[in-house]
């Protein structure tokens, strides 16, 4: 089946050219995800001290810090979610056979696009790359 | 007046008429249907023991009368991070204001959409293009409950944010 010979070979048709480059890059930003949350956090934590003195400034600040809070959860979240689950971006291509390739970059290999065949999209359906940890 | 949060909707998939967010499947725009809180139901005790994969399509839209939505964001938050579940999001392949494609049911994948579960903060978020007034996009959510997966009161929220003009 088509998706299996990719898989084997990890080359993809030219029809998908660009596409591991582009998953490469999602993959980049995702897995910088908890540093992306804590800067963001520290960014609005300085946005809120400087607006708080300012005619209508407290409400802003209060806001700014509420915010500030919600990307250090989401920071340790994601501290949680590497160790449960790793981090991982993937997606499935449907061939002209019905067969299915996975591909995907986890941060255990965060510069790698691996490759995962399936008979359908049915039994791709089931499968994430965290069966891979 | 800048856009409102009531101006803002995460609408079901599944058909204009459709109410059911069992069947939020991709296709058109649900006008008349919020996703809600019970975008996915619950996990029966032979779908916790088997493993459960399910998948939800659903739009944001924005209902302004004149303004556009700017450089919106989607997450996933959570209430209550479980070890045995996962909550994937991913942009629908298809433009602003184009309806995703269908899925065969709730257990099959939408092929050519990047799936990740690190988008879980506005600064994480999955970035969006500009929303036209009156027009919408599709996004796609996985659910993976763990075979033999205890029981548990697990919950994921969707959570967008973008910037209006006043």
């Amino acid at each position: 089946m088509i998706a299996h010979d990719i898989a084997k070979n990890k080359k993809l048709p030219a029809k998908y050219d660009g596409l591991t480059e582009a998953l490469l890059e999602d993959a980049e930003r995702a897995f910088a995800a908890e540093d992306t949350a804590r800067e963001h956090s520290d960014k609005l934590i300085r946005s809120a001290e400087r607006v708080k003195n300012a005619n209508d400034g407290r409400e802003l600040a209060d806001f700014l810090k509420a915010r500030a809070a919600d990307e250090q959860r989401a920071a340790e979240w994601l501290a949680q979610k590497r160790v449960h689950h790793g981090l991982h971006v993937y997606r499935y291509e449907q061939m002209s056979d019905g067969s299915v390739v996975a591909l995907y970059v986890t941060d255990k290999h965060p510069k790698t696009v691996k490759f995962k065949a399936f008979d359908s999209i049915t039994e791709a359906s089931e499968w994430s790359p965290r069966e891979e940890r | 007046m800048p856009i409102a949060t009531t101006d803002l909707h995460v609408r079901l998939s599944g058909g204009a008429a459709n109410a059911d967010p069992n069947a939020s499947l991709g296709g058109a725009k649900s006008t008349t249907t919020d996703a809600g809180a019970t975008i996915f139901d619950d996990v029966s005790g032979a779908e916790s023991a088997a493993g459960d994969t399910e998948y939800r399509g659903v739009y944001l839209s924005n209902e302004h009368g004149s303004l556009t939505y700017m450089a919106p964001k989607v997450w996933v938050g959570t209430d209550t991070p479980s070890a045995d579940t996962d909550a994937d999001v991913a942009l629908a392949a298809e433009g602003v204001n184009v309806a995703m494609a269908s899925i065969a049911n709730e257990n099959t994948a939408p092929a050519s959409v990047t799936f990740t579960n690190a988008a879980v903060s506005f600064a994480t978020g999955l970035s969006i293009a500009d929303i036209p007034a009156g027009q919408f996009k599709g996004v796609w959510l996985k659910r993976v409950v763990n075979a033999g997966a205890a029981a548990t009161t697990d919950s994921f929220t969707i959570n967008f944010q973008g910037d209006t003009n006043p």
